[in-house]
């Protein structure tokens, strides 16, 4: 219980990690965390292997996105203002907000641990607030990530197979591949 | 030796064994033409399922991963449409010598498309259709045009979707054989509603067709266009024959009308301000998906067999497109309506072509477009004349930029001009004319053509009474 309630407290100052600050290594650090926090979930209900199978495929696509990052360390990338990071910080607080007042609601609807809903609920709006409130390939994919592992807490409560573990993990990393590919490429295009 | 082992799996690891023969593109090209051809042809002479005698019996099953990959008899007839559209841009592909991704990448995302189509439970679908999505991103992307924006929003577009299906098919899981409550029912109708509006590109999350229209290369932006609505399609006939309660629920059909309608006028009013080419095939992508929608939300047997007859002129149009537009390549770059500006002196085969392909899709007589939209026509007269009037005003309208087309097309050449010959590339010529010819076949004797795309109907037994 004490676990679950600091995991909750944890998924939200991940989310603000992802969203608010413009360096790179943030959002890459806050996806690292919403994965750890997706396979301390999901392990509870899971066998360990499988929902290592999660944690590893989204490391590995981590690493992928990052590797690009890094090797185009000397570009340099607009810093936004303060303003458009306190409007996002609003947008995230305003969907926390949403979310614990409509969440047993959603209970009702999908019947699985609290906990699970909330941060897949938490990382999932946090997901479509980063991919909607930046045009950038690198941002748009990780706010795709960030979506997939809040559906994944949820999903896999919900249903557990070999074959969703697999074609999850396929679409993890193939994401990555695809963003790693596109940022290599048309990395100059887009802004906020 | 199973169904989905040799239509599914084989083809996906001979594109991974074609990746290492691409420095010899038309090699490749060959080959990948070639064994759709042969994967075509090998259906007709099988029969899956339960043993046939004087026929070749393959196992209709295929377990993955505790999972099963399953193909019915009556499926043979849309595996050999993905293979034979693949064939086909393969051929044009090799034919004009153009480079594309599609070899081999093409192989992998038809398997993967009929992968999602065979998964047993289907709701397994949404995921299989997630990873095609991103090889189809990786075939689009145009190095040479430094823009993914399409690309991306259609990544977004259907990572949205996929939530919804998986969660619908997840509270369908169990209504299947029972029936679930009415507000079960509500749920899992507006959870798939959602999936499928991100899918099909529905207004307003239509943005993504004409943009990865516009910055692919023709060939490979037409061919995930031509391909991947064609494939959701199936899925939602799947899901609407499979769930009893789904399909006898009148406000899906309601649902998918006007929808339907909503992307006919609205693809037909951008088409008609379109000046981009390739922004225009996007375009009428939206308003053919409308006729399909409209047709499906007509909910009578005639709607169904006009959806199936749809698919023909939908396929040939946008191949037919393509070709021209490929062939005009070759000489000059086209961007805008205005660069086609006396383009029948220069490409007179190719600008034949082209507006051959336009005016199908209106329905013009003589066309491959005449007897499906005119049987649309009367079906939808038969519901409500306001239908009618909409898709008339729609085609009314895209034919109207289709006569500017036309003008531009044959606009006289005001200075002494190089005479052409068709002779100058005749091996494209001759495709081309091949192609017009069957596209005017079809038109001319529909009785020949069209009876075969009805057994599409044939996997959705309970859907088509």
């Amino acid at each position: 219980m004490i676990i679950n309630s600091l995991l909750i407290f944890v998924s939200i100052g991940v989310t603000v990690a992802i969203l608010v600050p413009r360096d790179w290594r943030w959002s890459v650090f806050g996806l690292a965390m919403t994965y750890l926090i997706g396979f301390t979930l999901i392990v509870q209900i899971w066998p360990l292997p499988l929902a290592a199978v999660k944690l590893l495929s989204g490391l590995i696509g981590l690493i992928i996105l990052s590797t690009v990052k890094m090797n185009a360390e000397n570009h340099v990338e607009e810093i936004g203002t303060p303003s458009s990071r306190i409007f996002i910080l609003l947008l995230a607080f305003l969907s926390w907000l949403i979310v614990a007042a409509t969440i047993n609601r959603l209970n009702a609807w999908l019947p699985i641990e609290y906990t699970n809903l909330f941060i897949g609920m938490v990382f999932m709006i946090c997901g479509i607030i980063k991919l909607s409130t930046d045009q950038r390939i690198f941002n748009v994919v990780v706010g795709l990530l960030t979506l997939l592992s809040g559906f994944d807490v949820i999903y896999s409560s919900l249903e557990g197979s070999a074959l969703v573990t697999a074609l999850y993990a396929l679409i993890v990393v193939s994401i990555c591949v695809l963003g790693s590919y596109l940022e290599g490429i048309f990395s100059a295009e887009g802004g906020e | 030796m199973s169904a989905p082992f040799i239509w599914i799996i084989v083809p996906f690891f001979i594109s991974v064994a074609l990746l290492f023969l691409r420095k010899n593109y038309q090699i490749a090209a060959l080959a990948q033409t070639v064994i759709c051809i042969l994967l075509v042809l090998i259906l007709l002479v099988v029969h899956f399922g339960e043993t046939q005698t004087l026929s070749i019996n393959l196992n209709g099953t295929f377990n993955l991963l505790g999972r099963t990959l399953e193909f019915k008899n009556s499926d043979k007839f849309v595996i050999g449409i993905f293979y034979a559209i693949l064939a086909a841009w393969s051929a044009a592909l090799l034919i004009q010598n153009k480079h594309s991704k599609i070899i081999p990448l093409g192989l992998s995302l038809t398997s993967l498309l009929l992968a999602a189509i065979a998964v047993e439970p289907f709701l397994y679908s949404a995921l299989l259709i997630e990873v095609t999505v991103i090889i189809g991103s990786m075939i689009v992307v145009d190095l040479q045009t430094g823009k993914s924006k399409g690309i991306i929003r259609a990544l977004i577009f259907f990572t949205l979707g996929m939530p919804f299906i998986l969660l619908a098919g997840w509270y369908l899981a169990g209504g299947e054989t029972s029936p679930v409550n009415d507000t079960q029912l509500v749920q899992a109708t507006v959870l798939l509603g959602f999936g499928f509006v991100f899918w099909l590109g529905i207004f307003p999350f239509h943005s993504w067709i004409p943009l990865v229209a516009e910055e692919s290369d023709v060939a490979d932006g037409l061919y995930l266009l031509a391909i991947l609505p064609f494939a959701i399609f199936i899925i939602l006939l799947k899901y609407l024959n499979g769930f009893v309660w789904l399909r006898d629920f009148a406000l899906v059909y309601q649902a998918l009308l006007l929808i339907g309608l909503a992307m006919t006028f609205t693809g037909a009013i951008w088409a008609s301000f379109q000046t981009n080419i390739k922004k225009l095939s996007g375009y009428l992508v939206i308003t053919f998906s409308g006729f399909l929608l409209i047709a499906l939300g007509l909910n009578t047997n005639q709607g169904f067999q006009i959806f199936s007859e749809l698919l023909l002129p939908r396929f040939l149009c946008i191949y037919l497109l393509m070709i021209s537009v490929l062939a005009v390549e070759k000489g000059e770059a086209i961007r805008k309506i205005d660069d086609l500006n006396s383009l029948f002196y220069r490409f007179p085969i190719a600008s034949l072509g082209l507006l051959i392909a336009l005016f199908s899709i209106t329905g013009m007589p003589l066309t491959v477009g005449f007897l499906p939209v005119q049987s649309l026509y009367q079906e939808a007269a038969r519901n409500s004349t306001v239908i009618t009037g909409l898709i008339i005003a729609s085609i009314a309208l895209l034919s109207i930029s289709f006569l500017r087309i036309f003008v531009v097309i044959m606009q006289p050449l005001a200075d002494e001009f190089d005479t052409v010959s068709i002779l100058d590339n005749l091996k494209e010529n001759k495709f081309l004319t091949v192609v017009i010819v069957i596209v005017l076949l079809a038109g001319l004797i529909p009785n020949i053509f069209f009876p075969s795309f009805n057994q599409i109907l044939n996997s959705f037994e309970f859907l088509v009474r």
